[in-house]
């Protein structure tokens, strides 16, 4: 029984940074191939799509944050709440890495045929990036409620 | 999912507004390789019945084109480009109808002559009422009888096509970048490639520059 409690606090600990880093490359992938695609409809300003595209990145960097923020040392008495800390704050970085690839995908989509609509199309991408920085900014305070 | 194919074509301007093709045959074809190979076989085959003035449909009869429909929709299709092929159909077979009404004609002999749909049979079944009693499903169908009384061809043409792009546009706008975008651009690129070929004034346009590069070409 122990020995799965210390699993889960291992998978715990590992989680935000997993979970995050899978969001992210999904979410760069949507958005670099709407880059690439737009890429071929416009003759400047690839750039700003590339880097729309790699927006979703950032989930990784609160993924490796977490993951150090949380206690090293794995006991029984810690595992539980970190595996829920841990998966919790993974899937909200997976989920939100995803919907805002789909949204830097729409921007430059938007923008591709409307360049002055640029700033304005990527709202959306940046509210979702708020709310991963809440669960990131939570993840954060409540690992250091873990008990001793 | 297809990211790059959808932001890799143009916006296209509602087919009233547009003055030419925001992408030519041959760029669109190019960018439709990246279809994976049944969505671009479901395509093509559906284009060659649903588009509009379809070349190869000219001198068929109604029951010939509902044969080529129903054997569309037999095959293997795509959810999006079934619902419109399903559509598309239904919007002829009204028009169909709707035409030999007006034209002061009873139904016809052939009880399957507008096909053996549930809409056909609600046709048979309501030729003497105005609107075959669908004027709320289909509330297209009063301004269309009107501008078939009144001879405006054009004007039913423009009504008809708006109707198919308003629907497109909706169903594209379901999921931006899944194949109802690309179905939904593909046939909305056909209707505006037809409308703008049937464009009278751009013909006289057309036609004048050409005379005029040919009186050149002779004077030089």
């Amino acid at each position: 029984m122990e020995l799965i409690i210390m699993t889960l606090g291992w998978i715990g600990l590992y989680a935000p940074l997993a979970l995050g880093a899978i969001g992210s490359m999904i979410g760069c992938l949507r958005g670099g191939m709407a880059a690439c695609g737009a890429m071929l409809e416009v003759e400047g300003g690839f750039g700003r799509f590339v880097g729309v595209a790699a927006m979703p990145s950032s989930q990784t960097i609160y993924g490796i944050v977490v993951t150090m923020a949380l206690p090293a040392a794995i006991t029984p008495d810690k595992s539980p709440g970190m595996f829920a800390l841990g998966l919790l704050s993974g899937l909200a970085l997976l989920f939100s890495a995803l919907a805002q690839g789909t949204a830097c995908a729409s921007a430059i989509n938007a923008s591709k045929s409307k360049p002055e609509v640029f700033g304005i199309s990527l709202a959306p991408a940046a509210l979702i990036e708020g709310f991963a920085v809440f669960a990131f900014v939570f993840a954060l305070v409540l690992a250091g409620r873990l008990p001793e | 999912m297809y990211y790059d194919l959808i932001t890799s074509l143009p916006y296209l301007q509602h087919f009233e507004r547009a003055d030419r093709l925001p992408i030519t045959p041959l760029r669109l074809e190019q960018r439709l390789r990246r279809l994976r190979p049944k969505h671009a076989d479901q395509l093509n085959r559906a284009r060659q019945i649903v588009r509009w003035r379809p070349e190869r449909l000219t001198g068929q009869s109604d029951r010939e084109t509902i044969e080529s429909f129903s054997q569309l929709l037999e095959s293997e299709l795509n959810e999006p480009l079934r619902d419109y092929v399903q559509f598309r159909l239904t919007q002829l077979t009204l028009l169909a109808a709707l035409r030999r009404k007006h034209d002061g004609r009873g139904f016809p002999d052939d009880p399957n002559a507008f096909g053996n749909s549930r809409l056909a049979y609600t046709i048979r079944r309501n030729w003497e009422l105005p609107f075959f009693g669908l004027k709320y499903c289909y509330p297209w169908l009063p301004p269309a009888t009107e501008k078939l009384s009144a001879g405006d061809a054009i004007g039913l043409e423009r009504l008809m096509m708006d109707l198919h792009w308003q629907w497109l546009t909706r169903r594209s706008e379901l999921s931006m970048f899944e194949i109802d975008a690309v179905v939904a651009f593909v046939l909305k690129w056909d209707m505006l490639r037809a409308w703008i070929n049937g464009d009278p004034v751009k013909a006289k346009v057309r036609f004048t520059q050409l005379i005029d590069k040919v009186t050149d070409v002779q004077n030089t």
